[in-house]
């Protein structure tokens, strides 16, 4: 601790001498001059009110239909029924005949279908939020 | 002139005096282009970079939160902005290489340092900065130069407390093995 002390100090004493670099002449004027061009202060929030109440519709939307409407299939999801196991036996044929049984006997439960879903809007809300952060110059992506 | 706090200047902006940025600029100009230096490694970059980074800053004022401080949120956009003109020059070395380092023998090159003039110091610090990734040396202007605590860094930059301390932790044995380096070939070439 006291030899890692020592040479933060050292470095900050080298660093010292060498000082920031100056900024070039007629720097302020500059920015100056480039602010006086559009001098309007962007004050739209990151996210607008339409995104924000499409986002808590959507939050709302999915919880009246998971918990409060009797949807046969949601009473799949959480039955037993719902989860069924995916046929992984399609490799023993022909490649075309694969592909096409493999869409056949595809029968992902609907949780699977669920989880897909909830993915998809994950990647999706991402990719809104990141471009939002991005325009304002507060996310490297 | 009687100078005032950040958030004086800030209010009247938002009030429309414009002009009231420019103490704002004066103030900040020359840490925000070292940060922009530090990651293009050109001046012209790092100007226009600095720039871009004040006009930002201005249009964006009514975005100023103030959970963070207004030159750490300044900074925050002037390494988002250098990185993004880096990344399109596509010339960011994003990780420091593997270096094993020797044993450093401190007091040896603390003397050796104190026995350098000025003008040497500079050249040294300034050879060994230019070896440094992209990142480690804004995070070494900001650490050691500007005193900034390392949980503000993170804000600037955006990397987890662990990876600052990580890095800082190499970059200060690397900045050493490559002082002790420098020193032993000045220390031939004098012999």
């Amino acid at each position: 601790m006291e030899n890692q002390n020592k040479r933060d100090e050292s470095i900050r004493k080298l660093l010292r001498q060498k000082g920031l670099e100056k900024a070039p002449d007629n720097f302020t004027e500059k920015v100056m001059s480039r602010i006086k061009v559009n001098p309007v202060i962007d004050d739209t929030p990151l996210l607008s009110t339409g995104t924000w109440i499409a986002i808590i519709l959507g939050l709302a939307a999915m919880i009246v239909v998971i918990f409060m409407v009797d949807i046969p299939f949601f009473d799949r999801v959480f039955s037993s029924e719902g989860i069924q196991k995916v046929s992984m036996n399609l490799f023993s044929n022909g490649l075309v005949e694969t592909m096409s049984s493999f869409f056949k006997e595809l029968n992902l439960s609907s949780i699977t279908w669920m989880i897909m879903a909830a993915v998809l809007g994950l990647v999706l809300i991402d990719r809104l939020l990141r471009k939002r952060f991005t325009q304002a110059g507060l996310l490297v992506v | 002139m009687e100078k005032r706090d950040d958030n004086h200047y800030i209010g009247q902006v938002m009030m429309g005096e414009t002009a009231a940025f420019a103490p704002l600029v004066n103030r900040y100009k020359d840490l925000v282009f070292t940060i922009a230096m530090n990651i293009t490694r050109n001046r012209e970059d790092a100007e226009e970079v600095a720039q871009d980074v004040f006009l930002k800053a201005y249009q964006k004022l009514a975005g100023f939160r103030k959970e963070s401080s207004f030159p750490t949120w300044l900074y925050r956009i002037a390494y988002n902005e250098a990185i993004t003109k880096i990344r399109k020059n596509k010339i960011l070395t994003l990780d420091l290489e593997e270096e094993i380092m020797e044993v450093i023998a401190e007091e040896e090159v603390e003397e050796d340092i104190a026995g350098l003039d000025e003008q040497e110091q500079k050249q040294v610090i300034t050879k060994i900065l230019d070896k440094l990734p992209e990142i480690d040396r804004v995070l070494v202007t900001l650490f050691y130069l500007n005193s900034h605590p390392v949980n503000e860094i993170c804000e600037v930059t955006g990397l987890r407390e662990s990876n600052v301390k990580v890095r800082l932790h190499r970059v200060r044995k690397r900045i050493y093995s490559e002082l002790q380096e420098i020193l032993k070939k000045r220390v031939l070439r004098i012999n």
